[in-house]
Parts: C-alpha cells; sequence; structure tokens
C-alpha cells in the first residue's frame, strides 16, 4: 500500500512537472542546428542555424534569456561578422540579427566557401562593444 | 621576284588570306585543294605558316599580334593592345572558350600548325563574323582534306637542344570516290627551358598530344560536307609564372558542315559544332617551402578544376554579283562552365576548404553579322557591316548567385544584354600601285562569363583575388582606322593606324584592403583611349633575296582613371631577310621591341621592361623530294630578355638549336 501511494505520488509529480516544463509544440529549437550557447553575467546566448551551415547565405537565430529564471531579452543590438582565420577574410553581405519576437533574434550570415570559420557575435550598445563572443563553425 | 621555295609541290599553293577570308563561305572553298607545299617564302605576314615557323604561337607574332606569355607555349594573343573577351578567337568559326580560370587554356592550344591553312589576323574592325569584339579577330581556318587527293603521309620530327624539346607530328590523307580524310597526330614536350645567360627557368617543362580526324564528302556538284573533330591532352604544363601548373587539361572539339555553291552567285553554309574543355591544374610539383612561403595564400595547396561547354551553330549565306557581295552569317552559341578551387592546408588542424569559381554559368550568344560590300567604281569600293548580339545570361549555382549578390546587391544575376556593332569602309584606288582606306567603327562587346560571374579568380600578375560585376555594361569603342597599300613589282608596303575611344572600359579596381587577401572587383572604369599603328614591307632586293619588315606601335590609356592601360607593348619589330638558292632557303630575323616605361599602377599594376632584341637563323634544305631538313638557331646572343606581356616578367628562351626532318610520301 505505501509502495502504491510512492508510485501514485511519483506519477502525479511526473505529469504535473511535464505539464509545467513541456516545450511548446511551436518550439523552434527542435528544427534547428545548435552552434553554442555563452552565458555572459545573467544572458545565456544560444546561436541556432536554420539549416546546417552550408556556402553561401544562412539564416542564423539567437536566442537570449535572462538568468537564472529565463525570461526572454528583447532589446540587445547584436553584430555579426565571419571569418575564416586561416585565410585572413571575412564575407560580405551579412545581416545582424534583430529582434522578431520572443526572445527571438533573425540575421544572415555569408560564408563564401567550405572550411573553418568563426562567427563573432557582438552586444553592441549604441556604438560601444559590450562582449564578443567567438563560435566555430565548419562549413561544409 | 623571288621563287619561293616549295618543299614539295605535289599541290598547288594556298590562296592568300584575305581571299580565304573573302572564300570562307565561297565555292572556291567547298573544293579547297590540299597542300603540302609550303607557301611562297615571302617576308610578309600572309597567315600562312611559312617554311620556317615552327608553332601557332610564332606564326601568331609574326603577324601583329603580341602575346601574353605565362609558360613556354600557348600564349595568349593580343591585338592593337586589345585583349581576352575584346578579341575574337574562332577555329573554322567554331569559339572554344577557356575551361582555365587563369587563362591557361586559350582556343590557340588546340591548333597544331600543320592542321592549319592560314589564321586570319584582323586588326580593326573588319572582322565581326564570330563575335562582337573592340577590333580583333583571330580566326584560324584548318586545312580541309580533299575529296580527290592522292593518298600522302606526312612524318615531322623537331629537336629543341635548349629545353630537350621534342615534337612529332605524323599526318595521313587519302580519298576515295567523293570522299576526303585526313588524320593528323601531333606530340609535343619539353623540359624546363634555359633562358637567356643559359639560367633555367624551372618548372617550364610541359607535355601535350593532339590528335584532329577530318572529313570531306562531295555529296553532289559544289555541295560538300565537312566534318571535323580534335582530341587535344595535356598531361602537364608548367606555369612558372603562376602559382599553379596544368595537371591535365582535355579538349574534345567537334564540328559538322555543309557547305553549297548555288547558280547566279549565291553560296552558303551551316555548320554545327560542339565543344567540351576539362582543366586541372594545382601547385602540387610546387616545393614545399614555395607554396608555404608564398605571398598569396601560403600554407595550402590549392588544386582547381575547370569545365566548359560550348554548343554552336554558324550559318553564312553570301550573293556576288559584278559591283556587290553581301554577306550574312547568324552565329549563335551557348555556354556552360564551372570552376571550383580545394584549399588544402599544410596544417592539418585546419580543414579543407572549398570554393566555387564559377558556379554553372550559362551565356548564350546570339549574334547576326552582315557585310555589304558594293563597287562604286571601278576605283572605289565602300564596305559596311553591322553586327547585332542577343546573349542571355545567368548563374545557375544557388550559392554562386547569393555570394555574388552580397558583392554586387544592385546587379541583376540574370540578364538578357545586347550588342551592336557598326562599320563602313572605304577603299579606293589612288593610283595604279597605291590604295586607301579609311574606316570608321563603333563597336560593342558583351562582357565575358568570367568578368561578370567569375568569383576569386587569381590575377598572378597583381597578385590579388577578383571578383566579377554581374552589373557590367558592354564595352562600346567609337573608331577610326586609315589604311595605305603600295604594291609593285612584288614589293608590298602595308601602313595602317587606329585610334579609337572606349566607353566603359572593363578593367578590375581595388574594392577591400582590410584584410590579408587584396580583393579587387571587376567595373566598367569609364573611358579609355587606345591607339595603334603598323607598318610591313616586303620588298625582293635580288632574284633570290627578299627583304620583309614589320613595326608595331601600340598606345593606351585609362582617361578617367589616369593610368596607362596595362599589358600594352611598346614599339616592337621584326625583320626578315630570306635567300633562296636551288633547295635550299636561308632565313635571318631579328625582332626586338624598345623599353616600356609607360606602367599602369591602377588597373593592373606592372614593371617596366627594358628594351631587348632576339637573332634567329634558319635553314632549310630539299634533301630530296620526300625529305626536307630544317636547322634553326634561335636567339644566337642568348639575350637574357621578357616582353612586356610576360606575365611576371617570365623570361623568353635563350639560345637554342633546333633541328627539323620532314617526309613526305
Ligand atoms: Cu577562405
Ligand atoms: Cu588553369
Amino acid at each position: 500500500m505505501k509502495h502504491l501511494l510512492q508510485l501514485l505520488v511519483a506519477v502525479l509529480l511526473t505529469v504535473g512537472c511535464s505539464t509545467t516544463t513541456e516545450p511548446t509544440p511551436t518550439d523552434p529549437t527542435d528544427e534547428l542546428v545548435l552552434i553554442g550557447t555563452d552565458t555572459v553575467n545573467t544572458h545565456e546566448v544560444s546561436l541556432y542555424f536554420e539549416t546546417a551551415p552550408h556556402v553561401g547565405m544562412n539564416t542564423v537565430l539567437i536566442r537570449v534569456v535572462q538568468l537564472p529564471q529565463k525570461t526572454t531579452v528583447e532589446t540587445v543590438i547584436w553584430k555579426i561578422d565571419p571569418t575564416m582565420p586561416s585565410m585572413g577574410h571575412g564575407s560580405p553581405g551579412n545581416v545582424h540579427p534583430v529582434h522578431h519576437g520572443n526572445g527571438w533574434y533573425r540575421g544572415t550570415c555569408n560564408f563564401t566557401m567550405t572550411g573553418d570559420w568563426d562567427i563573432a557575435l557582438t552586444r553592441m550598445d549604441h556604438d560601444t562593444i559590450v562582449h564578443t563572443t567567438h563560435f566555430p563553425v565548419v562549413v561544409k | 621576284m623571288i621563287a619561293a621555295i616549295l618543299i614539295v609541290s605535289l599541290l598547288v599553293s594556298e590562296p592568300p588570306t584575305d581571299t580565304a577570308r573573302v572564300d570562307s563561305v565561297g565555292a572556291t572553298d567547298a573544293h579547297t585543294v590540299t597542300v603540302f607545299a609550303e607557301p611562297c617564302a615571302e617576308a610578309c605576314f600572309t597567315g600562312v605558316p611559312s617554311t620556317t615557323t615552327l608553332t601557332v604561337d610564332e606564326l601568331m607574332t609574326h603577324g601583329n599580334a603580341m602575346l601574353i606569355r605565362r609558360a613556354a607555349m600557348a600564349g595568349e594573343a593580343m591585338v592593337g593592345g586589345l585583349r581576352g573577351g575584346q578579341v575574337t578567337m574562332s577555329i573554322d568559326g567554331m569559339k572554344v572558350h577557356s575551361a582555365c580560370v587563369d587563362k591557361m587554356d586559350p582556343a590557340t592550344a588546340y591548333v597544331e600548325l600543320d592542321n592549319l591553312r592560314a589564321l586570319d589576323l584582323t586588326t580593326g574592325s573588319g572582322d565581326l563574323r564570330y563575335g562582337s569584339n573592340l577590333g580583333g579577330s583571330l580566326a584560324f581556318q584548318l586545312r580541309q582534306p580533299s575529296h580527290d587527293a592522292p593518298l600522302a603521309a606526312r612524318v615531322e620530327a623537331t629537336v629543341d637542344a635548349n629545353a630537350i624539346g621534342r615534337t612529332f607530328k605524323s599526318s595521313l590523307e587519302g580519298s576515295a570516290d567523293n570522299v576526303g580524310a585526313r588524320v593528323a597526330y601531333t606530340y609535343r614536350a619539353a623540359e624546363d627551358f634555359r633562358a637567356g645567360g643559359q639560367r633555367l627557368i624551372a618548372g617550364s617543362n610541359f607535355e601535350k598530344h593532339n590528335a584532329l580526324a577530318a572529313a570531306s564528302i562531295e555529296l553532289a556538284d559544289r555541295q560538300t560536307l565537312q566534318v571535323l573533330a580534335i582530341y587535344d591532352l595535356a598531361t602537364f604544363i608548367g606555369y612558372p609564372a603562376l602559382l599553379m601548373d596544368t595537371r591535365r587539361a582535355e579538349a574534345l572539339i567537334g564540328g559538322i558542315t555543309w557547305k553549297g555553291a548555288w547558280s547566279s552567285g549565291w553560296t552558303s553554309s551551316v555548320k554545327a559544332y560542339a565543344n567540351h574543355v576539362d582543366h586541372q591544374m594545382d601547385d602540387l610539383s610546387r616545393s614545399a617551402d614555395e607554396v608555404a612561403a608564398r605571398p598569396f595564400m601560403p600554407g595550402m595547396y590549392m588544386p582547381m578544376d575547370g569545365t566548359s561547354t560550348t554548343l554552336g551553330s554558324l550559318a553564312e549565306l553570301r550573293w556576288a554579283s559584278s559591283t556587290s557581295v553581301v554577306t550574312g552569317v547568324l552565329d549563335l552559341s551557348y555556354l556552360a562552365a564551372n570552376a571550383t578551387m580545394d584549399m588544402l592546408p599544410m596544417d592539418i588542424t585546419v580543414s579543407s576548404m572549398q570554393m566555387t569559381n564559377i558556379g554553372d554559368a550559362r551565356v548564350g550568344t546570339y549574334g547576326l553579322n552582315v557585310i555589304w560590300e558594293e563597287l562604286l567604281s571601278g576605283v572605289a569600293t565602300v564596305r559596311s557591316s553591322v553586327r547585332f548580339d542577343l546573349s542571355p545570361r545567368t548563374l545557375r549555382d544557388q550559392a554562386s548567385r547569393e555570394i555574388l549578390a552580397a558583392y554586387r546587391p544592385n546587379a541583376p544575376i540574370d540578364r538578357t544584354m545586347t550588342a551592336l556593332s557598326a562599320s563602313v569602309g572605304l577603299r579606293a584606288a589612288l593610283s595604279e600601285m597605291n590604295t586607301g582606306t579609311l574606316t570608321l567603327s563603333t563597336l560593342e562587346r558583351l562582357p565575358t562569363h568570367l568578368e561578370m560571374y567569375g568569383f576569386w579568380l587569381y590575377d598572378p600578375q597583381a597578385n590579388m583575388v577578383t571578383v566579377g560585376d554581374p552589373g557590367l555594361t558592354p564595352e562600346r569603342s567609337w573608331g577610326i582606322e586609315t589604311g595605305f597599300e603600295h604594291r609593285s613589282d612584288g614589293a608590298q608596303l602595308l601602313v595602317g593606324a587606329r585610334t579609337q575611344w572606349i566607353s566603359h572600359y572593363i578593367a578590375s579596381v581595388q574594392i577591400r584592403s582590410n584584410e590579408q587577401i587584396p580583393l579587387r572587383s571587376v567595373a566598367n572604369v569609364g573611358w579609355a583611349l587606345l591607339a595603334s599603328a603598323d607598318l610591313s614591307f616586303n620588298l625582293p632586293v635580288s632574284d633570290h633575296t627578299v627583304l620583309g619588315a614589320m613595326v608595331a606601335w601600340t598606345y593606351g590609356q585609362s582617361i578617367d582613371q589616369q593610368d596607362p592601360l596595362p599589358l600594352i607593348c611598346p614599339l616592337t619589330a621584326l625583320v626578315r631577310g630570306v635567300w633562296t638558292l636551288d633547295n635550299v632557303q636561308i632565313e635571318a630575323r631579328l625582332r626586338g621591341a624598345l623599353a616600356q616605361d609607360r606602367m599602369s599602377t591602377v588597373l593592373l599594376p606592372e614593371n617596366a621592361t627594358p628594351a631587348w632584341f632576339t637573332a634567329d637563323l634558319t635553314a632549310v634544305w630539299n634533301a630530296t623530294r620526300n625529305i626536307v631538313v630544317m636547322a634553326s638557331l634561335r636567339n644566337l646572343f642568348d639575350a637574357w630578355y621578357h616582353e612586356h606581356t610576360s606575365i611576371n616578367d617570365l623570361a623568353s628562351p635563350g639560345r637554342s638549336i633546333q633541328l627539323q626532318v620532314r617526309t613526305l610520301w
């Protein structure tokens, strides 16, 4: 009987938990390619690509949440700058990510060739650099 | 008048170049005679290879073409300061597009001298038959087998002491019933050559094969079907002036032509052709030290592969009366081109890379050229020529489109371009022996697929990479040309001068300098001025001796950029003396150029070039009816020099002895 009670409690707890933390059916991260996550002060920044990084124009998505509550942050100004360190060049036509809803930022990243790239993601405060995170990417 | 030495008088001589051009669709061409006999040893350039000419490169320089040299062979021809897409190059009217993005494979590489009937080398607006150009055309006319030729074989071997060069040529020709056929094979190879002072030019060795098969079928009276196939294979060509060498290059060229002549002055021909070029180059033959330390993209190997496929059709219709000749040429072609480059870092912790240099470019060029020649009176002829081109073009590879659009956000990638060119010329007899010509022209030429769609194309002279511009405007030239001709008792004097103003001149300009790799973009850079003049004469001085000379001068200036145009030859001269005695012919040749110190510093930075001259001495001995022996001493004084148009000051060969034995059966 005691075991049965424990089991019931466990089931209820599981159901309860899953109800509160289950991702919404439209959670975009299911479809995205996570490049990396960086935590700066209380902000957790995740960089995603819409598809696996490829030569040409790539749609990039950035998710920013405030820790520990994970509330969305919607006012960040980003600069994105892909470079190929081994050759010392970048690429033109990149579009800096801007907020488009619910803590998600959308931009474009241009890779002109396959190989090892470095994406410098810079948080700006007007014209001042707040912080830059480098995300290595292998373009295939 | 000098009696020309006929090596073997199997058949009659070739018509002169001018006739060959006029008869390009003519009835006489449908019955082209096969020639084993060498043409008259005139000291003037006729376009027909002379006995002492060894290669197509050499032949082009005997006309007033200048060669951009990157290797021991396959020079890129310039005419009157025009180059690249400004000049039309064709083989029997067929366009063969480069597959190499570094200009290693001009179409001239596929033409072997013994397969050539004549080179129509036109400076000025005179030849728009096979493509819009800015006033330069090299039309290679191949020999066609005759349907009534006797069985004949020819074997030729040449050795060059300088580079241990070996050339072996063989051909077989014959006919049965109404069919004539000819097959020919050429093997050419050489080790590294030595420039003047016996300085070794490392990495200049090469090896290539060329095979040709042609047939001519007489379908009916004055109707002929001609079939041509060329296979060219280079197994290695060293490019000491570049970062890479040709590892393997294959070209397959084929065409089928129907020619007919009709009563009342009508002649016509229709040709369908296709060709495919696959070009592989790399730097794997370079030392690790060279690759690691070179200034441009150090520390990685860069194999590249380029292909071009061209489909085309050429229809010519001609009507001639006693006072008029009207010719229409419908010139249709379609190009598909691709090129990619791998980058393999010597540092194995870095991933290998690949980029697309030409992402499936498609260019259709559909042109119509109408030429009308009218004899006004007994002494004057007017010649008018109009050419219109319609050219849809696109880039099919999606990633390449996106990348190019990032560099050129406002330029449409899919375009339908047009070009309209026209010229009108008057040719008048000034006296019995003197003729004058005056031509006015406006010519428009379309940008090449490399200029529009090329991505990261390396320029070895400027040591930077160039990105194409899909938004380019065609170049347009406004020109005036004058000529004077004197002919008397075998003597001949030709003088020509041209001036042209070119709007929307296409060159490359620096666009970004904050990266390790300097980047340029192809662009329309405003107005340019190009002027050229040449003089040639042919003077018999005795029954056995003829003297000839050719002097060419070119001036080029970018007006908007205030920069001399790059790769402009200084005053260049060729002097030839030919002595003929019984069965021996001796030719002395002097060739040289003044110094060039007008250098481009903006459009294509280049160096000054000192003056130079070389002397050659050649003897041809008609040993028997079937055997000809030639000995040639080239660059007698072993001068160390390079031409101004040699990329990265690539030196020309020093002293050499060449021996050739030719047998004909
Ligand atoms: Cu790179
Ligand atoms: Cu190449």
